[in-house]
């Protein structure tokens, strides 16, 4: 007989670890499946420095039995709609918190009633009083650095586990404009240890953190993999989670999961959570089809795979009148919170603006290409120097996330037709972006310029399409309509009582910050209704 | 071409390459752009050579360059130092 686990959980990302770490901790017997490889951080670094294209995946070689999609290039995701996806994501121990760029802001108490306040999107089925004090367990256990004095949103239950960072000279210029047109420049709380925290050091100011922090001053989910395993947990990587299977009962009885050499193994469980991220775990459940489950394991909504959501980014680039010094630090330091919320929601999505430190990098050109282009103009000696000097040291850039409305059109399923070389079937997305993000889109631009016309800058340049923002949500959505979605307030299926969600899948809606602190919060919110669930 | 982008040349040593000397042919260019992105192309393909003795960076004032440690979390809060 297959060896059975309290609790299975597929996924070593943020929100698989931190469960693995918790219900460890509390006597289970917890496996974890991860389809990718564990990944050696010296060796990740020396790639991301030979990568002739610095993409956010460069370091992390893809694993041919474990895909996910690529920045240029892409052959994982087919995409279908008249919008391309454009996000992408890492399948490996730690998830794609290797790459993230540690920004841990919490969502706003109105994006959780979005439906109810502004009359568009959904409601969360809980509010933010329910997630507050997990904010603050997310926050102590990833290290969370902020200054409490300056917050836009409720006032903090407890102070940051650790002291805000400096603000970056772009953000002081920013700052003093950004309140003639009524904004304030706040230093962003970041995952990143301001002073040695848990074991790991300072920020060293590498200014890499998409996508590798150098010493894991930036948390990533290996730090949680590690607490589980010395709690207990088994991690088994290199393990593609193919079908879930249901008994006759109609809880889940275990998973099937297949090695690199497409050899299987059943896996059985008593709780199974599927902490996959929201493109990995619907195709799951949706590949899971049978003649009992025709639309797959989870489904009887038919909103597996449905409400796929992003940030979709509106990037500004402009030249600062006076040299910044972008490039040295967190790629990201501040950001303007005012549009995050306000009855222009009723009308248009809410957006936040990160202030970028990264120079063109995203942007474009990037350094080496800027370079190049002033040579193969001809300079030399000092005038290259000081061409090199004077752009560079000037770029800057504001980074517009903005919300998107639960769309069902917007979908990921499995694309049977192609599947990867041990037969899984890659995704397929069908994208579009309504009105209600382009309006905001239109809204950044314009709000972007009035704030680099602020400060002086010139050489203004709007990105002509929205970039992905790598936060991809919302596809095994939470509610209190069983018709609509797929899991109730605690993370549970709302068709198999003993299969739990943990990650962005859940969001009924995206607000505008990025998920990881919330998924965190979430998933140890779960966590504590799978350790009740375990005791009965 | 590889022996010269590992010859230890700075940015200062660059200075003196100036108009009267400099004709900007293809090779003088290629050279320039490899010791100042590390891209060296040999072939007509594109491989990275060398990175934290980019030149681009010193430059630019990231120096060292991005994934390497260079200060603690007050050093982006002014100017560099070594500019």
């Amino acid at each position: 007989m297959a060896e059975q686990s309290d609790v299975l959980i597929v996924g070593a990302g943020v929100a698989g670890a931190l469960m693995a770490w918790r219900l460890a901790g509390a006597g289970a017997r917890v496996t974890v499946v991860e389809a990718g490889p564990h990944v050696d951080r010296g060796a990740a670094l020396q790639r991301f420095e030979r990568s002739a294209v610095r993409v956010p995946e460069a370091p992390y070689p893809m694993a041919p039995y474990a895909e996910s999609p690529a920045t240029i290039g892409d052959s994982y995701i087919r995409q279908d709609g008249p919008d391309p996806f454009r996000s992408t994501y890492l399948r490996q121990v730690g998830g794609t918190t290797w790459h993230w760029l540690g920004t841990a802001l919490r969502l706003l108490p109105s994006d959780l009633e979005l439906q109810s306040r502004y009359g568009v999107g959904a409601d969360w089925p809980l509010r933010y009083s329910d997630l507050a004090t997990w904010y603050d367990v997310a926050e102590s256990e990833l290290g969370v650095s902020g200054h409490d004095d300056d917050m836009f949103g409720p006032p903090r239950q407890t102070p940051y586990p650790m002291p805000g960072l400096p603000a970056a000279l772009g953000d002081r210029l920013m700052a003093q404009s950004a309140g003639r047109l009524g904004f304030k420049v706040r230093v962003s709380p970041q995952a990143r240890n301001s002073q040695p925290f848990d074991g790991r050091p300072a920020c060293c100011a590498s200014s890499s953190c998409i996508p590798i922090c150098p010493v894991q001053a930036k948390y990533d989910a290996t730090v949680h993999v590690r607490k589980a395993e010395a709690a207990g947990a088994r991690i088994l990587s290199e393990s593609v989670a193919v079908r879930v299977d249901v008994g006759p009962d109609g809880r889940v009885t275990g998973l099937l999961i297949r090695k690199p050499d497409r050899s299987e193994t059943r896996l059985e469980t008593r709780h199974l959570v599927i902490a996959a991220h929201a493109i990995e775990g619907p195709k799951l459940l949706l590949m899971s089809r049978s003649e009992r489950f025709p639309k797959g394991v989870a489904n009887s909504s038919d909103a597996v795979g449905r409400y796929l959501m992003d940030h979709p980014v509106q990037l500004t680039k402009a030249l600062a009148p006076v040299p910044v010094w972008p490039r040295r630090g967190p790629q990201e330091v501040s950001a303007i919170h005012e549009l995050r919320d306000g009855d222009h929601r009723r009308h248009h999505a809410a957006f936040l603006m990160n202030i970028g430190n990264q120079g063109w990098e995203w942007a474009g050109p990037n350094l080496a290409a800027l370079a190049k282009g002033f040579v193969d103009a001809g300079l030399s000696g000092s005038e290259l120097l000081n061409a090199v000097r004077s752009h560079a040291s000037r770029e800057m850039t504001l980074v517009a996330l903005t919300e998107q409305l639960p769309d069902p059109v917007n979908r990921i399923t499995p694309d049977f037709d192609r599947r990867d070389v041990i037969g899984v079937p890659k995704p397929r997305v069908f994208f579009r972006l309504d009105p209600y993000t382009a309006t905001a889109l239109a809204a950044a631009r314009k709000t972007h310029e009035q704030l680099f016309h602020a400060i002086g800058a010139t050489d203004i340049g709007h990105l002509p399409h929205a970039e992905g923002a790598g936060h991809i949500m919302g596809t095994t959505r939470m509610g209190t309509d069983r018709g609509k979605s797929v899991a109730n307030a605690e993370g549970q299926s709302h068709d198999h009582p003993n299969l739990w969600f943990a990650g962005s899948s859940l969001f009924p809606t995206s607000g505008t910050v990025n998920p990881t602190l919330t998924i965190a919060a979430l998933a140890l919110r779960t966590a504590e209704a799978i350790k009740s669930a375990i005791k009965q | 071409m590889e022996l010269l982008l590992r010859s230890g040349v700075t940015v200062e040593n660059l200075l003196d390459l100036e108009a009267d000397t400099y004709r900007g042919t293809p090779f003088e260019k290629s050279l320039l752009d490899a010791w100042y992105t590390g891209v060296f192309k040999p072939d007509g393909s594109s491989e990275i050579r060398s990175f934290d003795t980019t030149l681009m960076w010193r430059a630019a004032g990231v120096d060292p360059p991005p994934s390497t440690c260079s200060g603690g979390p007050e050093s982006w809060a002014s100017p560099p130092s070594n500019i």
